[in-house]
């Protein structure tokens, strides 16, 4: 559909340039014509439906930002974003460090790096649902490990540690993922730093402080980006886990919505918390280009 | 009204025609449009969460087969769904306008909603046609009538049970409990034994936790205090509700309902079935829809050879005859609104209502499967029933037919709070509020609920 | 599955060519304590998984007894029965049909948008970016009822197009963003060699594009292919026909079904596990030089 042309001699309206531009334009018409669709369409409605009071079914009627203010003001809200903030620390630093871990000793070592990989991986690779189950078992207070080593502690039904198992549950899936990520990024650091490093006499320990970790530091600015924007979007694991509970102990934004919008019969209040997290999430996405604008990145 | 409306097509305009997709729906709710006469081409669609394979079996052979003799015009396609999930499909579906011709809708508190926004079919003239006051007992009918249009048939007749390891409660001698007192000494023996007295589980079903407010409202408040309770005389913050959570809790915090808590919340219902089936909990407390699945814990494929049983819950206060139950419905059967065949999906219902001896059948052949609310005589049922579940059969007719009945809470309490008596209930029960604080919660929100008239038409006291 | 005992592991070879640390330990002994850590790691890495295999086959009264050791005896009686009640051959040919039309729908789709973006300047390009970092926040949960009316009016619903359509437009902003990182660092040289040859923009991406970046392309590959494999949330609200259902919802039902039969759930989850297990073992070569040779770098 769109040649470029470019020893064409340039027409009345269109330069080469402005060839290229229609032609991109043309390229992303694919991408952004199926999310206005899929997603952007939906989003509106959304939009649309948290300034209402829609109970999910039936008709709805404007409330303004009603929806908006009950939130702020609403204790739920901020005790999920209590577990929300937990829930990111925890995301952001466990799989980090020992993914980090993992990926130096893997750059070390010389023999069984494609076996450990793939190990490490499988968590990662394996469905949510089937992950849950299995932890769901492990956790049990009759018959798993604690069960084994003769305690039966309920994790996942203590109000104390509810969130926090099911964090150590996501933490064991992603970890792995984030140690083949590292592993990639740290071949790509010039061997020559590190001999240079050697030959003025760091340890290993300096040697990841000063060579390994600004060598990756791009990739650990994504990384974290990510992790803020999934640990807003925390869902499936502890929605198939503990659906909250009990008692909100482990409730986080995203299943505090879903919570309000199927079983509460409050689908605009819902959508309000939604577009919240959106709101939020472009807050950080700003800040984010700041910081890649101040050449952190580079 | 017509604010919002405009508002809308302000939006509209600005969405264009993508934007009119995704509003047309409720648009077309909005204005009440009951689509179609019905000129179908006598296929029916249907959505179950019928689960296991025997189960359905029997459903396709038994109840969908049978239908297709008796009506070789009409066809039924059924798809199978796990339970939490169906709610979800059917709820989506029918709000695009689309969706199974016969809908398995939820029970009575939620179905008004559904009703409400136009999505199910208007029942009344079919039931005037068919003389379906004749079939289907008239306080199922009363509950599913709104503003005199009927909108659903209930799907199946709820009650709460306790059930048992009969061959444990023999070793150990124990006799069914009569009162509170004996209930009480039981289970400070059965705990003195290691034994969990009382098996349960929100961990596969968060509403569980309404499964023990029903009965604790019911055995101690009492039936006739619930009942002044949901018609609005006195309210949910009366001392004798507060005091039955309290008798709750205290249970839960003497080990005695699930061991604890924290094991109530994290410990899956199969684990319980399974120590019960073990001899390790002596009694579950469940719907009579468990019937159908406690089998598995027993016998040689097991690996144990002990045997079930069940009680009715005893009295828990001077206000509850012995035999009192209570009753409401497990889900309803109704007609899409969006449907092409709605006069076909009103003949299957009909056929699945009328025949009585069929529907005495099912009930015999699988245990608390097909209890629809049809009148009928003990002797009427079928002998190849198991006595367990003639029992039951009986028990729940007699409370019927003597008015010694309760109310379930997934009936007879409006939609937001149902959900809030077992949601909050997580709260109480880790220490986070008190009765007294849960109670209130209730009693603001039913006061909201039952001036906005959301409040289900109750089965009346004798 | 993996050597335990440190002393199989060796020492580090003797033509090691990692930079040699003047640390106050032999590299042979820093190698041993390397490897017991990574051997650990490893272990809580699958330790879970082996639990789940073990119990795949054993029989539920031997689950019961003991839930966490390994078989006494190799029965395949539950992969059998879990093959066949939960209809796995049906489940897992949509779902490779799936995975198969995901991969290229979105690879396709992704490729064109990380072209015009890393090549060919369009204006409000990082605009662009940020709507997509964006859009892929919005909760989909709430997105079902609008979309579903949507899909029902336009006959996608319970169609294999309809469900593919949706992880078009979900999976394409992330490949997006992720072969655009891989793109950038393709030299301009090369398209503008390939301009002058007068080739079109679609054959500079078919023709030197995408074979330059082949590592990057194949990793969004296999991302897109696990996050379809394993998806559920959208495929059980769009498809309702048994016969059409991925294998996700294959193991979600059975879940359903037997709940208190861990052995059959086991296997019923391996089946789920191990065709995405042999596929990113057989590519990983591919993910990791892909991830090497740029993007997240």
């Amino acid at each position: 559909m769109t040649r470029g042309a470019p020893i064409s001699p340039p027409r009345r309206f269109r330069s080469a340039k402005a060839v290229r531009t229609i032609t991109g334009w043309a390229f992303l018409a694919p991408l952004l014509g199926l999310n206005l669709v899929v997603v952007f369409g939906p989003s509106v409605a959304t939009a649309y439906y948290s300034l209402t009071d829609w109970s999910g079914i039936g008709p709805a009627h404007w409330v303004g930002l009603a929806n908006y203010t009950r939130a702020l003001k609403d204790p739920a809200v901020h005790q999920a974003l209590v577990h929300n903030l937990i829930w990111f620390v925890l995301f952001l630093s466990v799989p980090m460090i020992v993914g980090m871990l993992a990926a130096h000793l893997i750059n070390r070592v010389h023999r069984f790096r494609t076996l450990y990989r793939a190990l490490f991986f499988i968590p990662y690779i394996t469905a949510s649902v089937v992950n849950a189950a299995v932890w769901k078992m492990l956790l049990s207070p009759d018959s798993g490990i604690g069960h084994l080593l003769g305690t039966d502690f309920a994790w996942l039904g203590d109000t104390r540690t509810s969130l926090y198992a099911v964090n150590v549950v996501v933490d064991w899936h992603w970890w792995g993922f984030l140690a083949v990520i590292f592993f990639a990024a740290m071949q790509g650091v010039e061997p020559q730093l590190y001999e240079a490093a050697t030959l003025d006499g760091a340890n290993t320990w300096r040697q990841f402080w000063h060579v390994t970790l600004p060598g990756i530091r791009p990739t650990m600015i994504f990384i974290v980006l990510m992790t803020i924007i999934w640990s807003l979007k925390a869902f499936d694991y502890i929605f198939i886990m503990t659906h909250g509970g009990p008692a909100d102990s482990s409730q986080v934004v995203s299943t505090l919505m879903y919570d309000q919008a199927f079983s509460q019969f409050s689908a605009g209040y819902a959508a309000a918390l939604g577009m919240s997290m959106t709101i939020v999430v472009a807050i950080v996405l700003v800040a984010y280009r700041l910081i890649q604008k101040r050449g952190w990145e580079e | 009204m017509n604010g919002t409306h405009l508002s809308r097509r302000r939006l509209l305009g600005l969405g264009g025609a993508l934007g009119a997709t995704i509003a047309l729906p409720n648009l077309l709710t909005a204005c009440g449009g009951s689509s179609s006469a019905s000129a179908g081409s006598g296929k029916l669609t249907f959505w179950s969460d019928i689960t296991g394979t025997p189960n359905q079996q029997y459903f396709t052979d038994k109840v969908i087969g049978a239908f297709h003799k008796a009506h070789p015009d009409i066809s039924v396609k059924t798809t199978f769904y796990k339970g939490s999930d169906l709610q979800q499909q059917i709820r989506t579906a029918l709000q695009a306008r689309t969706g199974p011709d016969i809908v398995r809708a939820p029970s009575v508190s939620q179905t008004i909603p559904f009703a409400n926004a136009h999505l199910l079919a208007d029942l009344t003239p079919y039931s005037k046609k068919w003389g379906w006051d004749k079939v289907v007992s008239q306080w199922a009918r009363e509950a599913f009538t709104i503003d005199g249009k009927l909108y659903a048939l209930p799907m199946r007749v709820d009650t709460m049970m306790v059930y048992t390891n009969k061959t444990l409660f023999d070793s150990k001698g124990w006799t069914t409990p009569q009162n509170r007192s004996d209930l009480e000494s039981w289970a400070a023996e059965a705990a003195g034994h290691g034994i969990t007295p009382f098996g349960s589980s929100s961990v596969d079903w968060a509403a569980a936790g309404e499964w023990l407010m029903t009965l604790f409202w019911n055995n101690f408040s009492g039936p006739d205090a619930v009942y002044q309770a949901l018609t609005g005389q006195i309210q949910f913050t009366d001392p004798t509700f507060v005091d039955a959570v309290t008798l709750l809790k205290s249970y839960f915090d003497k080990g005695w309902i699930a061991g604890g808590p924290s094991k109530y919340f994290s410990v899956p219902s199969a684990e319980i079935g399974a120590s019960l089936g073990k001899g390790t909990t002596a009694t579950i407390i469940q719907g009579e829809w468990y019937m159908s699945n406690i089998g598995q814990f027993f016998g040689s494929a097991a690996g144990n050879d002990s045997d079930w049983d069940w009680f009715v819950m005893p009295p828990l206060s001077s206000d509850v005859k012995a035999g009192s139950m209570p009753v409401g419905f497990g889900g309803s059967y109704a007609v899409n609104s969006a449907s092409k065949q709605q006069d076909d999906a009103a003949q299957f219902l009909n056929w699945f209502y009328s025949d009585k001896s069929a529907a005495l059948q099912r009930m015999a052949d699988v245990p608390a499967t097909y209890d629809i609310a049809i009148d009928f005589t003990p002797s009427e049922i079928p002998s190849n029933a198991d006595p367990r579940t003639t029992r039951l059969l009986t028990s729940v007719n007699q409370a019927i037919s003597s008015g010694n009945y309760g109310y379930v809470t997934w009936t007879w309490w409006p939609p937001k709070t149902d959900t809030m008596v077992f949601q909050n209930l997580e709260q109480v029960l880790t220490g986070k509020t008190t009765p007294a604080e849960y109670c209130q919660q209730i009693a603001d929100s039913f006061t909201a609920e039952f001036k906005a008239g959301a409040a289900p038409k109750l089965m009346k006291r004798a | 599955m993996f050597p335990t005992d440190a002393r199989v592991l060796g020492p580090a070879q003797a033509d090691d060519p990692a930079p040699r640390r003047p640390d106050r330990w032999r590299p042979k002994d820093w190698h041993v304590t390397a490897h017991v850590i990574l051997i650990v790691l490893a272990a809580v890495a699958i330790g879970p998984m082996l639990v789940m295999v073990f119990n795949a086959f054993k029989s539920n009264a031997q689950i019961g007894a003991n839930p966490l050791t390994p078989p006494t005896s190799l029965s395949l009686h539950n992969f059998t029965q879990a093959w066949h009640d939960g209809n796995y051959a049906t489940t897992m040919r949509n779902s490779i049909l799936l995975v198969g039309g995901s991969v290229l729908g979105t690879c396709t789709i992704a490729s064109l948008a990380a072209y015009a973006l890393s090549h060919l300047k369009v204006p409000g390009g990082g605009g662009v970016i940020a709507y997509l970092i964006l859009a892929s926040t919005m909760p989909v949960q709430l997105f079902l009822v609008p979309l579903f009316s949507m899909w029902t009016h336009l006959g996608l619903v319970d169609s294999r197009l309809g469900l593919l359509i949706i992880y078009w437009a979900t999976e394409a902003p992330f490949a997006t963003l992720l072969l655009r990182s891989f793109l950038i660092k393709v030299p301009r040289d090369f398209v503008e060699a390939a301009r002058i040859d007068g080739a079109s923009e679609l054959t500079i991406v078919r023709r030197v594009i995408v074979p330059l970046a082949w590592p990057g392309v194949m990793t969004v590959g296999l991302i897109v292919a696990l996050t379809t494999w394993n998806e559920f949330f959208w495929a059980m609200t769009f498809i309702h026909d048994p016969g059409k259902r991925p294998i996700s919802i294959s193991f979600l039902s059975f879940q359903d079904q037997y709940s208190t039969n861990w052995g059959l759930t086991s296997a019923a989850a391996l089946f789920v596990m191990v065709p995405i297990l042999l596929l990113f073992t057989i590519m990983q070569r591919h993910f990791v030089a892909g991830l090497t040779s740029g993007g997240l770098k």
